[in-house]
């Protein structure tokens, strides 16, 4: 089979910062012509240069259109016309206000699947809400059960509400398609990131929605298993996450790193006990830790069967044995003289083949490629739009 | 109720714990016909994990497998049994799909390996989810959602610099494989549907938590650069820390506003108009003096006044939601996103609900199964088992 497994579809894709390019990147990969519509409006030159952009925007299409000009507009209805699927994450209301809202383009393509995606959703009272991922990170409840027990509350880390809600993005838009292919009918889909990410924490909502409990920061704490959280390991700021899930890895864990006497010790006796007793059991197990390396640590503690792993920062990542040896990072040759190294899908398919990857396209780079090939615009015109700005 | 956009199609469901179940709730939340195999007895282990309606644990009482399991159908069924393993062989026949989520290794073992089962349905999509893939030295390793977040790259930025990196509370590594899992499924039925070709996709959770991780990746890619937990000082302000309120912490955002229209916003312009504070470098030589101002202007605020006031200056406060908080959030409220699930077992409850709005096709209320509720239903009505059988079954623990 040498097609992808979405090839033949078409988006024409208004996302912009992380979320909505990372779904349309994604979609990208598996075989669809995205679309990218940009504008040299702001100052997304200088945003190209960033790895980050380059990480979001792979493997799909680059046209430059002023959507403020009527006949960029014209452009923008004219590549819906010819599109499956369009999606953007503007705020709410700036695609109606450009004339591209839902209503405008089921004019020009009946069966167009629209999705819309916003911080907090397109409706209710916060439908204008503005922010970025650390809101939605505090919003949703997932930072509220993120921090110390003795400290406060709302670390966020890195980058993660973008990504749960581009992926579900992706989720939404293709369960669409597989409507529109068993019905034919179109829809307008919306999603909120913040919605989304209180459907990754159900746990605690239901445990305070049936029993009103809500205990705050987790730390690294697990509602049952101990031990369960990241051990200081030999170097500078090296850890190792170790979860004991039962007896047996217990048992194997005491005998393994030389210390019997633990498992005999009356705080820690049963799963309870070593549960209550988990800050005496830490520094003990601590006193171990120290004296391996993360790695070490794992595979001498895998070797027995108990779940354990380095908390790996870049270059651990970048480095590690096991995503190497299965490929997860691809190298795409140079792109203006920098190295340039794509990270694959995190999943594998035995007869589908392997995913598109391509470096980012140029700004503007297909823009005779959609005006002359798929629009149809002689090259004349083409010209006239480009010296009058238009595509730009 | 109008059909689910995903109607029709069959999957198997051979998952339990989070991930597998995660992934074949939101197809089934969309239509899709699941069928979910339990162990006899126990049934998935996310029964017996909390949190319990009313502390109570029972078998049909966790909230945590009542809400991974909406919309589906539940059998039991030994797997490690020749009965067993001869009907999920029939079953197999007729779906479009399988899920499952056991060790690499033990669908082989049970003769249920992807080799085994594209023979006997060629158009076949299976997709195994696992903590490290089907391959790689790792493959055989265990984990506990702590040591994928620990392993993905994610955990070592978050916390505090002279402290243990710590995970977001929750399982969310098995939530986010779940969702890649489904998207897998929906993939590979677009080529299953064009060319009646199956597939076998192997997802792991490591990979789930780890690909999106390109903030991280890619400084060190092009320069080496290295992102550690953030280093004390400075100021809460300026580090976009918590901070405590009335009624909870709010976490500011101020890089992308301008500092004269903060100072307005929370009226303190009188107070920060001062030489200290006039620039982002002096806000963090000065920021245990700067918070001293803000700390005790945030108290006398609820975090919705704050959130408020700075929207209204085109800029953003996070406000920390705890779960009473988004229980009853306006927002929420109003977009009914904790729609009310009637259950035998604990009546009804509010579960978060859909997690994208979608008027044709859209999203289906249905409550989680009973153990083996459609044990009849399956073996005898589709299956053509006797009730006698349906005895002997349970007798000689098969189901």
């Amino acid at each position: 089979m040498s097609t992808l497994p979405l090839e033949g579809i078409r988006v024409a894709d208004f996302t912009q910062v992380a979320q909505g390019p990372y779904a349309t990147m994604m979609l990208a990969q598996m075989g669809v012509e995205v679309i990218k519509v940009e504008t040299l409006d702001r100052s997304q030159g200088d945003a190209r240069q960033a790895a980050a952009f380059a990480s979001l925007n792979s493997s799909k299409k680059s046209l430059t259109l002023n959507l403020k000009d009527p006949r960029g507009l014209e452009v923008a209805l004219g590549l819906v016309k010819i599109s499956d699927m369009v999606i953007e994450n503007f705020a709410t209301g700036v695609m109606e206000r450009l004339g591209l809202g839902y209503d405008d383009l089921k004019q020009v393509k009946p069966d167009i699947i629209m999705l819309s995606s916003q911080l907090l959703g397109r409706s209710g009272p916060l439908k204008s809400a503005i922010g970025f991922w650390a809101e939605v990170q505090n919003f949703s409840g997932l930072s509220h059960f993120t921090g110390y027990k003795d400290g406060r509350p709302g670390l966020v880390g890195a980058i993660w509400a973008d990504h749960l809600a581009g992926m579900l993005v992706v989720f939404a838009v293709l369960t669409a398609l597989h409507h529109r292919q068993e019905t034919g009918e179109g829809q307008y889909i919306q999603v909120s990131m913040a919605d989304n990410l209180v459907a990754s924490i159900p746990e605690m909502i239901l445990d305070y929605s049936v029993n009103k409990r809500d205990d705050g920061p987790q730390e690294n704490r697990d509602a049952s298993m101990a031990p369960h959280g990241a051990y200081r390991s030999q170097g500078f700021d090296k850890w190792v996450s170790i979860a004991v899930t039962n007896e047996e890895e217990w048992s194997a864990l005491c005998q393994v790193t030389g210390h019997p006497e633990w498992a005999k010790d009356e705080r820690f006796a049963d799963p309870v006990s070593r549960w209550s007793n988990q800050e005496d059991l830490d520094k003990l197990i601590t006193k171990w830790t120290l004296q391996h390396t993360d790695y070490e640590s794992m595979h001498i503690l895998q070797g027995v069967g108990v779940p354990a792993g380095p908390t790996l920062d870049a270059e651990g990542m970048f480095n590690d044995p096991h995503l190497n040896d299965r490929g997860f990072y691809i190298p795409l040759g140079e792109k203006e003289g920098r190295p340039y190294v794509h990270v694959a899908h995190p999943w594998r398919s035995s007869d589908v083949p392997r995913p598109y990857y391509n470096p980012v396209p140029d700004l503007g780079e297909h823009n005779s490629y959609v005006l002359g090939e798929l629009l149809g615009i002689p090259e004349a015109e083409i010209a006239r739009l480009t010296e009058d700005g238009v595509l730009s | 109720m109008t059909e689910g956009a995903l109607e029709g199609i069959k999957i198997l469901d051979l998952t339990h714990y989070i991930a597998g179940p995660y992934c074949t709730k939101i197809l089934a939340d969309f239509g899709a016909d699941v069928l979910k195999v339990e162990r006899p007895g126990l049934g998935d282990s996310a029964r017996q994990m909390g949190p319990f309606y009313q502390d109570d644990p029972h078998l049909e009482k966790s909230g945590l497998f009542l809400f991974l399991n909406t919309n589906k159908q539940s059998i039991t069924l030994d797997l490690e049994t020749a009965t067993g393993g001869n009907i999920v062989r029939k079953l197999v026949e007729e779906a479009d799909v399988l899920v499952e989520n056991f060790a690499p290794g033990v669908m082989d073992k049970l003769g249920l390996g992807y080799d085994v089962l594209e023979k006997i349905n060629p158009r076949l999509i299976m997709v195994s989810i696992s903590n490290f893939g089907q391959s790689g030295p790792y493959r055989d390793y265990k984990a506990e959602d702590i040591v994928e977040y620990a392993m993905s790259g994610l955990m070592y930025v978050i916390g505090n610099y002279d402290r243990e990196p710590v995970k977001h509370g929750g399982t969310a590594a098995q939530f986010t494989a779940g969702e890649v899992a489904a998207i897998t499924v929906l993939m590979a039925l677009n080529v299953q549907q064009d060319s009646g070709q199956g597939d076998y996709i192997d997802v792991s959770i490591q990979e789930a938590v780890t690909a999106p991780q390109y903030t991280l990746l890619m400084p060190y890619v092009y320069s080496g650069g290295v992102k550690r937990r953030s280093l004390k000082g400075g100021g809460d302000l300026t580090q976009n820390n918590a901070i405590a309120t009335k009624d909870g912490y709010v976490v500011p955002s101020i890089t992308n506003m301008e500092w004269s229209l903060l100072a307005l916003s929370l009226e303190l312009t009188e107070e920060l108009d001062n030489s200290k504070f006039d620039t982002p470098a002096a806000r963090v030589l000065n920021g245990e003096e700067l918070d001293d101002i803000i700390h005790k202007r945030f108290l006398e605020k609820t975090k919705a006044d704050l959130f408020h006031e700075t929207q209204a200056f085109g800029s953003s406060f996070g406000i920390v939601m705890s779960t009473e908080d988004l229980l009853n959030c306006p927002q929420l409220a109003e977009r009914e996103f904790f729609p009310e699930v009637d259950h035998p077992f604990t009546g009804s409850l509010k579960y978060p609900g859909a997690p994208f709005k979608m008027p044709e096709g859209g999203w289906q209320k249905g409550r989680a199964p009973l153990l083996g509720e459609h044990n009849r239903e399956i073996f005898i009505d589709r299956l053509g088992y006797s009730q006698e059988d349906l005895v002997k079954f349970r007798e000689l623990g098969i189901s």
